[in-house]
């Protein structure tokens, strides 16, 4: 079977004319991982996987394939596959056609080309659809077909450039749950290129946070969940996202007083313990995701104001004002008889409090 | 909805009918008129003769030798020449930035834009026997001079043509090329497809229409092209007497308006089938 392949990227940089796309970044793909980027448009995202594909080449730095230098090889000598946003799928080939391009384009004769067209497809389901033209599918059909051509030479690192963002939304969850089980059946090393962050979170063992061409945070979804290294992370992933709220930070004998616009929270100093010594003057960012504000039943950490509730089903977004804030909760109780403008205390779970300095963003608990 | 009513739309639409009736319709009609008369203004004469003409016309060595010389010129300078050449420069072109690419497009536009009876008159100085550019460059790696024009006439031509024209075929591949999803070659490059493969299997069917219609103008416009009797006149003898020509040769010279008539009715009709032929193959590769 395939022989797997670990991927090193060595202070990569990227300039096209003045514009530096990828600036400086370094990681590691272990072997048989699913591994996002992840990050806003025009953060280096694609410009890197382009690099690790080999169809753009890189300014400055290596990239190693178990550690073999590939940094000025040939896309086809690489032994990849990619899969595009749009699936370029040849328009005048047959399925057929289509899924077994690469066995023709490396010369496979003809009766073990059709044989493995057909083993393909049928792992992907499509083996009925294979003498129409792509034009005559659905967008989730015609995503099979380019996973199914992407596949069918056995490649050793699978590349993604935003596959799912062409689909609606409901096929977009159930293609997300496919690659998911056939990355994880086939165990092929897969890089996979989002501005999702739902995406990034559910498919990815691992991920990088890119923004401005650099690498804001990498680890599993889990850790970029709970701890967000930065507030540009912090903001990015989550949805509902996570509430970022500036205020001033004052230590007051063995005492954290928290001024938030509008008001003031008072906490024993051992609740939030900071690494780093607070200044009264600077500003700090506090964050907290909606499912760690508590809604109490009588004596809260603060008063909020109901501004709005929201059902989503399986759960209920709340957005309180919280003295000029405003700020989610998420819960999973349904019945909560609620009123617009009423009062309610809410608890803070302060283990999970982030608190960022607000100008340089950096995480200081 | 409506914008005019019938009448309105008609008025408005009228002065554009009238003139294409005036200038294309009319004169078509009565060229196929004059066809079948035996119109001169030798004898003054104008008197219906039927198929006469054309009887005359299928008998005639000159009309055979005509279709021979025409249908070289047309295939070697239209078909293999700008659509082959065409298609090669967008190709080689194409995802290609930087001053040769500039230099290259601007050449060939030049070659294209400039009027022909300028540029006549510099391809004959260049290809004079005794001035001639063409036999001094020549001369510097020990060519002996030739008559070019005497010797070659047919080849300088077509060549002259293909290098007249391709320009517009190229910009016409050249937009062309620009509506294919980069990602169509950019998957070729990952599955490892060469150069060939990736012409022959994503830009040629990709362009396949485009073709088409490059092909129907440019064998219209060749077909129908006179400018080469401000090269040749048709010579020497009638070695380069295509179409347009060999019509202006009976007609004008000889003065054989009936004639020279059935001659352009016979083009009319090679043209129609070359155009039908083309459409048709272009919807077949459409399904």
């Amino acid at each position: 079977m395939t022989q797997i392949t670990g991927i090193k990227l060595n202070s990569i940089v990227k300039r096209f004319g003045d514009v530096t796309a990828v600036n400086n970044i370094s990681f590691e793909i272990k072997p048989g991982e699913f591994f996002a980027l992840l990050g806003p448009s025009g953060c280096g995202k694609t410009t890197t996987l382009r690099l690790i594909a080999g169809l753009e080449t890189a300014t400055k730095g290596t990239i190693l394939f178990n550690d073999q230098d590939v940094t000025r090889a040939e896309p086809k000598e690489r032994d990849i596959a990619m899969v595009f946003q749009d699936y370029a799928l040849y328009p005048h080939m047959t399925v057929a056609e289509n899924i077994g391009y690469p066995l023709k384009v490396r010369k496979v004769n003809e009766k073990e080309k059709a044989k493995k067209v057909i083993e393909t497809a049928k792992q992907f389901k499509i083996d009925h659809l294979l003498d129409r033209k792509p034009g005559q599918l659905s967008g989730g059909q015609q995503q099979r077909v380019a996973l199914a051509r992407a596949l069918v030479h056995q490649p050793k690192v699978f590349l993604f450039d935003e596959p799912l963002s062409n689909l609606d939304a409901r096929l977009r969850l159930e293609s997300r749950t496919f690659l998911k089980h056939i990355q994880s059946k086939l165990g092929i090393t897969t890089i996979y290129v989002t501005h999702d962050q739902a995406e990034a979170l559910a498919l990815a063992d691992r991920m990088a946070v890119l923004k401005d061409g650099q690498i804001r945070q990498l680890g599993t979804p889990q850790e970029i969940y709970e701890q967000p290294a930065d507030s540009f992370v912090a903001d990015f992933i989550g949805d509902p996202p996570m509430n970022l709220i500036d205020c001033r930070l004052n230590p007051i004998k063995g005492n954290l007083e928290i001024l938030f616009p509008g008001i003031k929270v008072t906490i024993p100093e051992e609740k939030l313990v900071l690494n780093k010594k607070v200044d009264p003057k600077k500003d700090y960012i506090f964050g907290i995701r909606p499912e760690h504000v508590i809604l109490a039943d009588r004596k809260g950490d603060i008063e909020g104001k109901v501004y709005a509730i929201e059902t989503l089903g399986s759960m209920t977004l709340i957005t309180l004002m919280v003295g000029d804030s405003r700020v989610r909760v998420n819960t999973h109780e349904m019945n909560l008889g609620l009123k617009i403008e009423q009062e309610v205390p809410i608890k803070l779970n302060y283990d999970m409090v982030r608190i960022y300095e607000k100008e340089s963003g950096l995480l200081i608990k | 909805m409506q914008l005019l009513s019938k009448k309105a739309a008609m008025i408005f639409i009228l002065p554009g009918l009238i003139l294409i009736f005036i200038f294309l319709i009319f004169p078509a009609l009565w060229t196929f008129f004059l066809s079948l008369t035996n119109y001169s203004l030798l004898d003054n004469s104008l008197e219906f003769v039927g198929l006469k003409n054309f009887f005359k016309l299928f008998r005639d060595q000159r009309f055979w030798h005509s279709t021979i010389v025409t249908f070289q010129f047309v295939i070697g300078s239209a078909l293999f020449g700008q659509t082959a050449l065409g298609l090669l420069l967008a190709v080689m072109l194409h995802k290609k930035r930087g001053i040769m690419k500039e230099l290259l497009t601007n050449f060939a536009v030049a070659s294209w834009i400039i009027p022909s009876v300028v540029v006549v008159y510099l391809w004959a100085a260049f290809l004079d026997k005794e001035y001639g550019l063409l036999n001094q460059l020549l001369g510097f790696i020990g060519v002996t001079p030739r008559d070019w024009l005497n010797k070659f006439p047919m080849w300088v031509i077509i060549i002259w043509n293909i290098w007249r024209g391709s320009a517009f075929s190229m910009m016409l591949f050249t937009s062309a090329l620009q509506t294919i999803p980069p990602s169509y070659l950019e998957t070729a490059d990952v599955i490892g497809a060469s150069r060939w493969n990736k012409f022959r299997d994503i830009l040629l069917p990709s362009l396949k229409n485009y073709i088409g219609t490059d092909l129907i103008l440019i064998t219209l416009w060749t077909f129908n092209l006179f400018t080469p009797y401000l090269l040749t006149k048709g010579g020497p003898g009638n070695a380069t007497e295509i179409f347009p020509i060999y019509t202006y040769h009976e007609a004008f010279k000889y003065m054989q308006f009936g004639y020279g008539s059935a001659i352009s009715v016979v083009i009319l009709l090679i043209n129609l089938g070359f155009a039908l032929f083309y459409l048709r193959s272009m919807k077949g590769g459409k399904q």
